[in-house]
């Protein structure tokens, strides 16, 4: 084996451009360290790699064979460097966040939570817009993705040849489920069913902005409407706080609210009532280029981060 | 003589060819016809080939004449296309503003503002960010919101001033939405408390719900309530603004909330406002934009319809 692996980068260059002195421009050296390592490389290796003459460099036929050889070699090199870079910009990366209401939010902002971690130069700006304004919105560039939840009812809102006229990419993230969760069950305590009587007699903690998830589980718990006992409150966010803190029952997507009742911070109360799922996925427009920042932050969602 | 200094030449030949008559183009134009045939034969001697012929029923176009037509004709759709755009903006059929707010009291005022501009102009696209001071001030300098909606608190309550000399000597012009002073307020379990002066002993042996994250000094109402608690009272951090009424309502404590937004519920007898001896802190809600460039369409609109909100129809 070769003592110094430079001697291979210097041969690959100048067996890449013919000459010795355009690869030691390309590596900022002089071209007679690369003449000297050339001379080395043969030495050590006990062939000749070049011819030299008066109208510059051939390869010998081994010279040309260690030449393709070392391509690949090189290729995979230049690769890891890239997406090394890639995670660079992403330490500094910035990124164009919209979403479409307070689930999507709360889940961007756990998202963010979690690269705040990892890369706390990572700048991400969240704005909350219209469904029916978000497709105009990424075409036109003032976003770089947007986050969408919506209840799963078969059917996307935007449909798959409304998207791709506008040259939108569709990243579909999955189908949760809803359940019931209250405050931390007694350490004793099994997990045990509840009908949906005993359900309706506990605070329902909602949301006060009607959204189509909230009047199914409204017309299920409270046909006759919310009474005096529950809590409206802003956001998914507030849900869980005010569910943490025991004061009723509120509906969480199961999987983003693993860590919650791995922690026992709040219990889930199974039942044969129905509940409904929802469904997650990005859209961003094609005609701008991915940044890495913004692959990056698509990766996560893909992660078991939650 | 540059492509641009023909434009005059390009639009006559375009609107003749489209037309196929000199008449017609001149009336579209707003011309005389000799002024459009002059402009033809100066086209046509710049780039000395002959472009239309002239035949009884109208004008033909030669075979130059149609490559320049054909080359023509998704530059002016372009253009036309462009005009079209600009006029829905001004009409307010198209548009978008992004708004910066700082955080709770100015996304409350925003709430009803925003239905309501919606409603007139489903056309215009509104994007929301909530951005807390002082970098609501560095976008909205940098052009990265068109306006920022901001809940200061007055002098001498805490440290604002700061952000008001920034914004006094910054590039923005404010216009003053409406000024705001809390209330301290209790469910229906403590409305006795309400009705005329309670001391402010009395109140603090109700538990305090206070916001988790306050970026505009909690430790005013705090550092003097503190003094005065009773160890039975317990403090609730709890976040979001509903989430504390909604707490006060069913009577895990009091808070401190602007009482603009809480008419309906004193009328509804669901929140009873108490009034103590403690100094309420008072806001200025207004609406930044910059000084330097003047608001578009529709964000004129805009600022328009959030003033409108701030005098007393909230």
């Amino acid at each position: 084996m070769v003592s110094n692996p430079d001697l291979y980068q210097l041969f690959f260059h100048t067996a890449r451009c013919r000459s010795a002195s355009q690869a030691a421009e390309a590596l900022f050296v002089s071209p007679s360290s690369v003449n000297r390592a050339l001379k080395q490389l043969e030495s050590q290796l006990g062939l000749q790699l070049f011819i030299r003459s008066s109208t510059g460099l051939k390869l010998t036929a081994e010279g040309e064979m260690l030449y393709q050889k070392l391509i690949p070699a090189f290729e995979m090199m230049e690769e890891a460097e890239r997406s090394v870079t890639e995670r660079k910009n992403v330490s500094s990366g910035s990124l164009r966040v919209a979403v479409n209401d307070l689930a999507a939010e709360w889940i961007v902002s756990l998202v963010r939570d979690h690269i705040a971690r990892q890369y706390p130069g990572f700048a991400m700006a969240v704005s909350t817009l219209d469904l029916k304004d978000m497709l105009r919105i990424l075409d036109a560039g003032y976003v770089d993705v947007a986050i969408i939840f919506e209840q799963n009812n078969g059917d996307y809102t935007f449909t798959d040849s409304r998207i791709q006229n506008l040259e939108i990419r569709r990243t579909f993230f999955g189908e949760f489920q809803d359940s019931f969760y209250t405050g931390p069950a007694s350490d004793t305590a099994a997990e045990r069913t509840v009908s949906l009587q005993e359900l309706s007699a506990l605070p329902f903690i909602c949301p006060v902005s009607p959204s189509p998830t909230v009047s199914r589980y409204l017309r299920l718990l409270r046909p006759q409407g919310l009474t005096d006992r529950d809590f409206p409150v802003d956001g998914p966010r507030h849900r869980l706080q005010l569910t943490r803190m025991g004061l009723g029952f509120s509906y969480f997507p199961d999987y983003f609210v693993r860590q919650e009742v791995r922690n026992r911070r709040i219990s889930r109360l199974p039942g044969d009532f129905p509940t409904g799922s929802s469904v997650l996925y990005a859209l961003s427009s094609q005609k701008y280029s991915v940044s890495g920042a913004l692959n990056y932050f698509l990766d996560l969602f893909l992660q078991p981060i939650f | 003589m540059s492509t641009f200094d023909s434009l005059t030449y390009f639009r006559a030949f375009y609107q003749v060819a489209k037309g196929n008559s000199i008449s017609q183009a001149a009336r579209v134009l707003e011309v005389s016809q000799p002024a459009v045939s002059a402009s033809i034969k100066a086209l046509e001697k710049q780039l000395d080939c002959p472009l239309l012929i002239r035949t009884a029923r109208g004008s033909e176009l030669t075979p130059e004449g149609t490559v320049l037509f054909q080359g023509l004709q998704p530059a002016f759709s372009h253009i036309e296309h462009a005009l079209a755009q600009i006029q829905e903006m001004k009409e307010l059929q198209a548009g978008v503003i992004r708004i910066g707010f700082d955080g709770l009291v100015s996304s409350l005022i925003l709430k009803d503002a925003l239905a309501a501009f919606r409603e007139a102009h489903p056309g215009v696209s509104l994007i929301l960010s909530k951005i807390y001071l002082p970098e609501i001030l560095q976008d909205l300098d940098r052009g990265m919101i068109d306006c920022a909606v901001l809940c200061t608190i007055q002098a001498p309550f805490d440290g604002h001033e700061k952000y008001r000399d920034q914004i006094r000597s910054g590039s923005f012009t404010a216009y003053p939405i409406t000024s705001l002073v809390d209330d301290f307020v209790v469910g229906p379990k403590y409305a006795e408390l309400s009705g005329g002066y309670t001391p402010i002993g009395r109140l603090a042996e109700v538990p305090l719900i206070y916001p988790t994250i306050e970026v505009q000094g909690s430790e005013y109402y705090t550092a003097i309530l503190s003094r005065l608690a009773k160890p039975s009272s317990v403090s609730l951090p709890v976040s979001g603004a509903l989430s504390r009424l909604s707490l006060v309502r069913f009577n895990h404590g009091y808070t401190y909330f602007p009482s603009l937004f809480l008419r309906r519920d004193y009328a509804e007898r669901k929140l009873f406002p108490v009034f103590t001896d403690i100094r309420m802190r008072q806001y200025d809600l207004s609406v930044l934009v910059r000084s330097k460039q003047r608001p578009g369409p529709a964000l004129d609109r805009f600022l328009s319809v959030l003033s409108a909100f701030g005098d007393g129809s909230a």
